[in-house]
């Protein structure tokens, strides 16, 4: 058990939290809140990211990244939630990258993710359809076999950026016991999107597939090894999104704090009311549930699994952690605001944003109920036992 | 980060959970249970005195007091496994009021009472709570008066737990009325045998029996006095937060969580259908599970923060709080899986697993307020975590 950054990883975080803190101004955000829907991607900081390196965290460096594993990317993505940065930083990074730096042919990998690490290109996931529960098993996105490759056919719903990416990896259903994970680009024939729009503005579609045609060249991988992969893809993104939650919920509540240190009412400051303080410290203790929750699931998920029990360990890791990031966030967005008067509902003050992310984690790929209920049925299957 | 234990860190688990395998015999079980778990009887003394003489009584000393030395988080581990067996081993003698005897203390109290501690034969009651002072503790009255080479002693303590089976009481006591309130406490070592020294039990909800104590004219040696005069506020307070991480140990539920689950896995509704099968049980798991999750790690990182000297105290009043609250929650929702059974204590003769989950209920009540209150603890993670300006409340 070790508590610290290592000297590369606290590195790390220092200049994701400097480059952020400083680029990602009221002033900018507000410019961006200006865009047409569906536009609200901030590509120059995008870009500075890359410059600095920090899109490259955990992609080898055989593809011009920096090699490090995939809970150092989590640091990353932590200031990403405490800056509200409008950046594609989870698909793309936590996602796409991930999912092909570990299932990737050597031609894909060499086609994605140098230009992922360079800013180039950007890539999405696209795992979600209508009404599939938190594991994420594709249903409705269906492939048959073709003479090379696969035909798709299906709708995937609530895909960041798509269209915005240039590579969109898509799970489909080939049988009733067989997936497969490809990678799809927007340019093919029958690829059309359906804008929608989201709680925080990021810009989000629905992914149409009318009978495209998957060469075998953009099939990741199919079988057993595509649960894996899946599997894999969801837990990454998943604890992402944890991650971000813990950078927001942070900051919203570090807010909050200092807001009541200054506001006076009754001729004094309302941190000094009792019931002011208890709920702020409800808050800390909530988000240090969250951040340990989150940093355990994403080091496990750096490490690769020994046996089935590993596996297990790092799957009911994530989805606690999820549990975390939904109780957690709803908790702090509502303490932030009640705390913070009608100041919080101003959007003039730059809490709100914090606020809106909040409930966009929330919900994104499970709620709290969902994995409880999908960990609840893990214990009756086996145990999910106390060590 | 790492959130793996090392392999001497699992090879010493493995070592404490076999010890108290064997230590907790059917027969001690039995005794323990008879006395709401607080221990005191012939078996427990006699497993104290074993403990003692397999020197696992105070691991965490140092290695020339009869310890091994070990870092804040074997010595958690060390917890972790006592509570799992559900042992009552004496911690705050062991690892509050030991250590400062063994350091502070005369050559003669050193040489009287520290070897009984670590023998595990000597038992200490501790006299802190006085009717008119709980949380406010620094406001206590009873007072020591120094008379010639003797202290002598007047006034009455509140919750003197397990004084009754205890050889000493470790006072605190107001040497300097006229000092700030936190500079006027001194703290002694009496004999229970002292003449003016008597008690009364005081019942409570859970069955837990505790006392009040009252001094009239005690006389100490001047020696019976620890550390400095007047300093004895310190003392108090020096070792609060390894108490907090003791008190809010992920041990308590650990391995009765395994149990229910595999009670639950196993055990028929009408329909046929397992326990486990309805949703709600499952939700009801997956929020212990989870919760539990979160205090452990939370405990692990405290322990760790103490042995690298990066201890915050908002996270071990953090602790405190999530851990005490947590633990009244998860009674309630174990008992709502075992459903009326829960309300079955030990003795009665159809008692299923809710038996513990009733136990544990009627005496978990005191962990709220007891070992600082949450209000006191929320104020600190306030001040100390949120830098919020919390006022005169603290003082
Ligand atoms: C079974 C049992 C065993 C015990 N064993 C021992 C023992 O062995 N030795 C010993 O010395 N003591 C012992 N205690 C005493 C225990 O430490 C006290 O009960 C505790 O310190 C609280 O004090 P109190 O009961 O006087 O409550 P009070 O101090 O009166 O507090 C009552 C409530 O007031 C509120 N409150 C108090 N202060 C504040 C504040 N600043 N801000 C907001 N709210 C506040 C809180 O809600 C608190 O819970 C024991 C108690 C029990 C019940």
């Amino acid at each position: 058990m070790k508590f610290s950054l290592t000297e590369s990883q606290s590195e790390i975080r220092q200049l994701a939290n400097k480059i952020l803190q400083e680029q990602v101004t009221e002033e900018r955000l507000r410019s961006l809140d200006q865009c047409e829907s569906g536009e609200r991607f901030d590509r120059a900081l995008w870009q500075q990211l890359a410059s600095a390196g920090l899109l490259g965290i955990a992609i080898d460096e055989a593809h011009g990244g920096m090699g490090f594993d995939y809970f150092a990317l989590t640091l990353l993505l932590e200031e990403v939630g405490r800056s509200v940065a409008a950046v594609p930083a989870v698909a793309s990074l936590a996602g796409a990258a991930m999912v092909l730096t570990k299932y990737g042919s050597d031609t894909q990998q060499q086609q994605w993710l140098p230009a992922v690490a360079s800013g180039e290109s950007l890539l999405t996931v696209a795992f979600s359809e209508a009404m599939n529960s938190s594991d994420l098993t594709p249903h409705s996105m269906l492939a048959t076999p073709a003479d090379d490759g696969y035909i798709l056919t299906g709708t995937k719903h609530y895909v960041p950026y798509a269209e915005h990416a240039d590579g969109i990896i898509v799970s489909a259903k080939l049988s009733d016991n067989e997936n497969i994970l490809v990678v799809v680009e927007p340019g093919q024939a029958g690829v059309s999107f359906t804008a929608e729009n989201t709680t925080t503005a990021e810009p989000q579609s629905a992914l149409n597939l009318s009978a495209v045609n998957v060469p075998s060249s953009q099939v990741i991988t199919q079988g057993n090894a595509a649960d894996d992969a899946i599997q894999y893809g969801v837990n990454c993104l998943v604890t992402a999104y944890c991650s971000v939650q813990t950078g927001a919920s942070d900051a919203a509540l570090r807010m909050t704090a200092k807001y009541t240190s200054e506001r006076k009412q009754f001729n004094t400051v309302i941190a000094s009311f009792q019931a002011v303080a208890q709920r702020a410290a409800d808050g800390y203790i909530d988000v240090e549930c969250l951040r340990l929750c989150s940093q355990q699931a994403a080091c496990l998920l750096s490490d690769k699994p020994a046996d089935l029990d590993a596996q297990r360990a790092i799957n009911d890791a994530v989805t606690m952690a999820k549990i975390w990031a939904g109780d957690t966030g709803h908790r702090i967005s509502y303490t932030a605001q009640h705390l913070h008067g009608g100041t919080g509902v101003d959007r003039e003050y730059p809490l709100w944003r914090f606020c809106l992310l909040l409930r966009q984690m929330e919900f994104s790929m499970g709620s709290s109920q969902q994995h409880l209920t999908d960990l609840g049925d893990r214990i009756a299957d086996y145990s999910v036992a106390m060590s | 980060m790492n959130f793996h234990l090392t392999d001497k860190q699992c090879d010493l688990r493995d070592e404490f959970r076999a010890y108290f395998d064997k230590l907790m015999t059917p027969e001690l079980v039995a005794e323990l249970n008879q006395t709401t778990g607080e221990g005191g009887g012939p078996l427990y003394q006699a497993a104290m005195k074993k403990m003692g003489d397999d020197g696992y009584i105070a691991l965490s000393w140092p290695e020339q007091f009869g310890g091994r030395g070990l870092s804040a988080l074997e010595q958690y581990m060390f917890i972790e496994e006592v509570a799992r067996a559900g042992f009552p081993f004496p911690f705050l003698t062991t690892e509050s009021v030991g250590p400062m005897l063994r350091d502070h203390a005369s050559e003669r109290i050193k040489q009287e009472v520290v070897p009984g501690i670590v023998a595990g034969t000597c038992n200490i009651a501790i006299g802190y709570s006085e009717p008119d002072a709980g949380t406010d503790l620094a406001s206590l009255k009873t007072r020591a008066v120094r008379d010639g080479d003797e202290w002598v002693i007047n006034g009455q303590k509140m919750w003197t737990s397990l004084c009754h089976m205890a050889d000493y009481v470790w006072l605190a006591a107001r040497t300097d009325p006229d000092a700030p309130k936190h500079r006027g406490i001194s703290m002694f070592i009496l004999p229970t045998t002292a003449e003016g020294f008597s008690l009364s039990p005081v019942h409570t909800l859970g069955g837990v029996r505790t006392n009040a104590t009252y001094y009239e004219d005690v006389r100490v040696p001047a020696d019976a006095l620890v550390g400095e005069l007047n300093k004895g506020w310190k003392l108090i307070t020096s070792q609060l937060n390894r108490e907090r991480l003791a008190l809010v140990n992920v041990g308590f539920f650990s391995q009765k969580y395994n149990v229910l689950v595999d009670w639950a896995q196993t055990t028929s509704l009408l329909d046929g259908r397992k326990v486990i099968d309805q949703p709600w049980v499952r939700t009801h798991f997956a929020r212990i599970r989870s919760s539990l999750e979160a205090l452990r790690l939370i405990c692990y990182k405290l322990a760790w923060q103490m042995d690298s000297n990066e201890l915050n105290m908002a996270d071990a009043s953090a602790a405190k709080v999530y851990g005490t609250e947590l633990f009244v929650e998860i009674y309630r929702l174990a008992g709502e899986i075992i459903g009326q059974h829960s309300l079955l204590k030990r003795d009665s003769e159809d008692a299923n697993i809710g038996a513990t989950i009733e136990n544990l209920y009627r005496t978990a009540s005191i962990i709220t307020f007891g070992g600082g209150a949450n209000e006191v603890q929320r104020d600190i993670i306030a001040a100390a975590g949120l830098w919020m300006p919390i006022g005169s409340r603290m003082s």
